[in-house]
């Protein structure tokens, strides 16, 4: 899963510096598969349209709480208007496979109340899960977002999803209930991007991945389908 | 129109089933409801052999049948949303239709509404109805449409 490849460096490295350019950064999958992660744009717009409707309807579910069949316009509007300030999306690109689809969303929103938090999502179409993509994206949002002045990630995860709070728990976030059906999780982030490579969140992350699919007991949220 | 059984008809995914008596009426009600959404009628008969009829209710894939008795006070629908035609059929019949929504591996039937008792309009950030991953509030959103959502479930 190691960064094998830097299509791009990006154009400016000032942390915090909001013009800084959108980095493409490509890595090797544990399979052998490559992915190229970078920002989301407008022109993936139709794409991401199209991807969401791959998600099974418990993945829809479980990344939104609902399952409409499909994004509405305004949805998809939201989704691509990424500021690289408050807003951020970075998504996963098969370079192996043909048309090199995106397969999976990592995605934060600053806390307007407290700039030092953001709400996060990642997501990876079913199909493509438990390869270390969500890892990937997880790693590489973590490094967009301190860069940016966020500290602590909070998420809402649905109580049915042991197995992520369970893990989520042991690594020291803070679980407590908020809807109905959903609790209200919250992660302090490493100091930089290396800490996280081999940290106990990562370690939680990779565990948690590597549950997904087979029968096996699957994570609800975040890193197991495609964000819409 | 009979020809229901064996090779005459194949399954469609949109075909409706009828029973009925011995007017036409109401055949000729369910196919002008089922066929601009693109349904098709296959009537079964009083003559209609228990084959025929079998292959109607398990191999026709039918997704709504209608059954006219005086003694029908509620109908479900299920497999899928009924649609806004079908819908306003029933209504103008006098047929209270309620959505049935679950798992067939677990609940066949977990909730049901009526059909057509959708929320005005989309849940927004804005409102406070969607976190900014676009995660539904669900206490706001009950909060926001008590009084729809009283509607749908009302008797």
């Amino acid at each position: 899963m190691g960064e094998v490849m830097a299509l791009r460096e990006p154009t400016s490295g000032v942390p915090g510096d909001a013009s800084v350019d959108t980095q493409e950064t490509g890595h090797t999958l544990r399979d052998g598969g490559r992915i190229l992660v970078r920002s989301l744009r407008p022109s993936d717009r139709t794409e991401l349209a199209t991807q969401y409707e791959e998600l099974s309807p418990s993945s829809r579910r479980l990344r939104f709480f609902n399952a409409p069949k499909h994004l509405s316009g305004s949805q998809l509007d939201y989704l691509v208007d990424v500021d690289g300030v408050d807003r951020f999306a970075l998504g996963a690109i098969m370079l192996d496979e043909a048309g090199q689809p995106g397969v999976g969303v990592a995605r934060c929103a600053r806390d307007h109340d407290d700039p030092c938090t953001a709400e996060a999502a990642v997501t990876v179409l079913d199909s493509y899960c438990n390869r270390g993509i969500g890892t990937i994206l997880m790693t590489s949002l973590v490094d967009e977002a301190r860069a940016h002045g966020i500290t602590r990630f909070t998420a809402s995860v649905m109580w049915e999803n042991h197995l992520l709070l369970d893990s989520l728990r042991a690594y020291g976030a803070v679980v407590v209930p908020d809807e109905p059906g959903v609790a209200a999780v919250s992660v302090e982030l490493p100091r930089e991007s290396k800490e996280f490579v081999g940290s106990a969140l990562y370690r939680v992350l990779q565990i948690v991945a590597g549950h997904l699919g087979g029968g096996r007991p699957r994570m609800s949220t975040d890193s197991r389908a495609r964000d819409g | 129109m009979a020809r229901c059984a064996g090779g005459d008809l194949r399954p469609l995914k949109d075909r409706s089933a009828v029973q009925h008596g011995r007017g036409e009426g109401k055949v000729i009600a369910v196919k002008a409801a089922a066929g601009p959404p693109g349904g098709v009628t296959v009537p079964i008969y009083d003559t209609s052999s228990t084959d025929q009829i079998r292959w109607i209710v398990t191999d026709s894939e039918a997704v709504m049948f209608v059954v006219e008795t005086p003694k029908i006070r509620l109908c479900f629908s299920g497999g899928g949303p009924l649609g806004e035609r079908f819908t306003h059929f029933f209504a103008g019949v006098g047929v209270q239709v309620y959505e049935g929504d679950g798992l067939t591996e677990t609940s066949p039937t977990l909730t049901s509404a009526r059909p057509g008792a959708c929320l005005a309009r989309a849940l927004t950030i804005e409102s406070g109805e969607l976190t900014a991953t676009l995660k539904v509030r669900r206490a706001v959103v009950e909060q926001s449409y008590a009084d729809d959502i009283d509607r749908i479930y009302a008797r």
